[in-house]
């Protein structure tokens, strides 16, 4: 399933948002944690589910495949569709204002 | 290294769930698992173990990067088949779980329910073909009993139910994977200790069912080659149920006419025997013979009489009416040619045609069913109480 746009997973959301800093799959499980505040704790079959998505939408690529470990990066696709998210998410928070009283 | 134990599938692979719920509690009974397949699974016999099981389905096949991540995880490869793969973990260890969203685990399994649903379309056309063509080679035929004695007419209709259990086998399997993503995609995660037993019993006496049908399927083609055999008729007395030329023939210098030998088989005086399911004793018998010194009576060349006899044992007798009204379709050629119902005390029903030189003689007797035709100049009604005790005699 390509991604056309549109809410994104949480999942998909947070490794683009740690791909913005290219890193290898070893590391981007802690990325992730720090990155969200160690609210997130992604499971390794969910993380490459979703690197091997990502890649094949363009909006990854690999940087770098030694053999050993690949380098992800977030390509400029992904940076648009992270940013477009990333004001989709804003407008909802400036929605939910209502709700602090 | 313990014993290997090996199990029946059983259960659709794609039933994740129920695998995973199935592993676990093979592992604390002290099996675990080594390999699994289609069709067999296989376990390491050892200590009983609290284990969790995870299949995970990969589009692309692991990296060892990737396979290292898991590990850290927790979780550690255990085998794999097509694109599952299954991991393992100590109950008690606090792996991270494989999944964490469901909705992103559902969009993995786009592909496969797509792979599945064309696998039904195709499979679809291909019944349909395969229902036309049998069903129009029974309906469009003259002579279906005929056809369906002597053709593989069990192994057909075998063939059509193990056709319609593998056309259900693929349609679960979509069912099930369409399912499995759909609840996935509402954000519902896999229930890893689903109930397997229910599927499994299912799953064991279906397989019970249809797996001696499908070995029978590709069984009954090599008994039927290694049953049937030609060779050259004996001069000599047979236990055969045929008329013998010299009873009809009452010149002493009738002799046998021999003509193409191949596979050391005379073709012109050949016995050829087969079987099916329906008919396990089928014969096919052949004499020619010739008299030296006497002509045809349209001077047409030496008198060189012949007699071919078709004899079967039928499983059913009640298709023995059939096969005879199929017999004389057949081989009665002229649409002139009258067909005689002869009354007869020792046949269950007789027929006679006589067209010429051309006789023949259609009966059958409980389940045997025989057709003589014989070319030559000599009345044919006078053997038939011969050609009664003999099909009495080879009953018993």
């Amino acid at each position: 399933m390509s991604y056309l746009g549109g809410p994104m997973t949480e999942a998909m959301y947070y490794i683009l948002l740690a791909l913005v800093n290219p890193n290898h799959g070893y590391q981007l499980m802690a990325a992730i944690e720090q990155v969200s505040n160690e609210r997130i704790k992604m499971g390794p079959g969910t993380l490459y589910g979703v690197l091997t998505r990502l890649q094949k939408d363009n909006l990854i690529e690999i940087l770098n495949d030694d053999g050993r470990r690949k380098t992800y990066a977030i390509t400029e696709e992904g940076r648009a569709a992270l940013k477009a998210e990333y004001e989709r998410l804003k407008d909802m928070i400036q929605d939910g204002r209502i709700l602090e009283g | 290294m313990g014993k290997i134990v090996k199990r029946l599938m059983l259960d659709d692979i794609y039933a994740i769930g129920r695998n995973e719920s199935w592993f676990s509690g093979m592992a604390s009974k002290g099996l675990h698992l080594k390999k699994f397949g289609r069709l067999f699974v296989y376990f390491e016999k050892g200590e009983p173990k609290e284990t969790k099981y995870r299949i995970d389905y990969l589009k692309e096949a692991p990296s060892q990067e990737q396979l290292d991540v898991y590990q850290d995880c927790g979780w550690n490869f255990i085998a794999k088949s097509g694109l599952f793969y299954v991991f393992s973990a100590d109950e008690k260890s606090c792996a991270t779980e494989l999944h964490t969203d469901p909705i992103e685990q559902g969009f993995s399994l786009t592909e496969l329910n797509k792979k599945l649903r064309n696998n039904i379309i195709i499979l679809s056309i291909a019944m349909l073909l395969f229902l036309g063509i049998m069903i129009s080679v029974y309906y469009f035929n003259d002579e279906p009993f005929l056809f369906m004695i002597k053709g593989q007419f069990v192994q057909q209709i075998l063939l059509v139910i193990v056709e319609l259990y593998v056309f259900y086998s693929v349609i679960r399997n979509y069912k099930v994977v369409r399912d499995l993503k759909q609840s996935l995609l509402q954000g519902k995660e896999i229930n890893h200790n689903e109930d397997y037993r229910k599927a499994r019993l299912l799953g064991g006496i279906l397989a019970g069912i249809f797996l001696p049908l499908a070995f029978c399927t590709i069984i009954i083609p090599f008994v039927d080659i290694a049953k049937s055999k030609d060779y050259t008729l004996p001069e000599g007395n047979t236990n055969l149920p045929i008329i013998r030329l010299a009873e009809i023939e009452k010149d002493p210098n009738l002799m046998r006419e021999t003509s193409y030998n191949g596979n050391n088989v005379d073709w012109a005086n050949r016995v050829s025997f087969n079987w099916s399911l329906l008919a396990p004793v089928q014969y096919e018998i052949n004499e020619h013979g010739i008299v030296n010194g006497e002509m045809w009576g349209d001077k047409s060349g030496v008198y060189s009489p012949s007699i071919t006899t078709r004899y079967y044992k039928l499983t059913f007798g009640n298709m023995a009416d059939n096969l005879t009204l199929d017999l004389i379709n057949r081989y009665v050629w002229r649409d002139n040619a009258e067909v005689k119902d002869v009354n007869h005390p020792e046949f269950d029903k007789l027929y006679m045609a006589e067209d010429g030189i051309r006789k023949q003689i259609f009966a059958y007797l409980d389940n045997q069913v025989i057709h003589v035709t014989y070319y030559g100049k000599e009345r044919i009604e006078d053997v038939l109480p011969q050609l009664a005790q003999k099909m009495i005699f080879y009953q018993e």
